[in-house]
């Protein structure tokens, strides 16, 4: 699968009821930026690599943590991360993300699933972690 | 920390997504910006570059701000005055808030 493929497929597909908003991000490595219908508040960036398809969500940034709440943030989103279906939690600099890797060998309708989980657990999360963050 | 095996192209791959990122956060924050000088909606300002139609002024730009009871509490402690004279309350927000304006943009005062 490229990132040529895919903006084709999703810009005319439909999965679970939901559409896709592609948009082709300039770069030395192509990369999309993908808003799933319903879930427009966390769009998803997807790049693709010999080894997989990784797709992220940004979450917030270290700096709207509450003070004092580092530890017990991070303690909830161990724990969190494991049941999640589809995705886990990470950090990449100073954003904390959650995210979903598949084989480059996945079919477009894979690809479409972990989207739409990923945006909906982007949503899920944030009102989770509200309380932790200023 | 050791790493077990070479996952350079991987974090090439993360660096991009980062970069895209704050590309588009930039975008965003240049279409708020522009919309807010122009009277705008965010929506709107996108149309307008894009040469599409698009609504001319935002229908009814006005600034309210709603106060409730701990917000008068408040304000009186901030201004040294008592709660239930809310009259001298909110004109006294009036008044910082019209300095405010002023300072942010100091041609459009008075």
């Amino acid at each position: 699968m490229d990132t040529q493929s895919l903006i084709l497929a999703l810009g005319e597909a439909s999965h679970a009821g939901r559409t896709f908003n592609v948009m082709l991000v300039a770069g030395e490595e192509p990369v999309l930026q993908i808003v799933v219908s319903g879930a427009e508040e966390t769009p998803v960036y997807l790049t693709i690599t010999d080894t997989q398809i990784l797709c992220l969500v940004y979450l917030f940034e270290e700096r709207e943590i509450r003070s004092g709440q580092l530890a017990d943030l991070h303690e909830n989103m161990l724990r969190l991360s494991v049941p999640m279906p589809l995705s886990s939690l990470g950090k990449v600099d100073q954003h904390y993300v959650v995210y979903g890797a598949l084989t480059p060998t996945s079919s477009e309708a894979e690809v479409m699933q972990e989207l739409v989980t990923l945006a909906d657990n982007a949503i899920d999360l944030l009102q989770t972690f509200e309380d932790f963050l200023d | 920390m050791k790493k077990q095996s070479d996952w350079s192209r991987e974090y090439k791959a993360v660096r991009a997504v980062q970069m895209a990122f704050d590309l588009s956060s930039d975008i965003q924050r240049a279409f708020r910006v522009a919309a807010v000088m122009q009277d705008l909606n965010p929506s709107d300002m996108v149309r307008k570059v894009l040469g599409l139609s698009y609504r001319k002024k935002r229908a009814r730009p006005r600034l309210t701000v709603t106060l409730h009871e701990d917000d008068f509490v408040a304000l009186a402690e901030r201004y040294d005055l008592s709660p239930e004279d809310r009259a001298a309350i909110r004109e006294r927000v009036s008044k910082e808030l019209g300095t405010f304006a002023k300072t942010f943009l100091p041609d459009h005062g008075d």
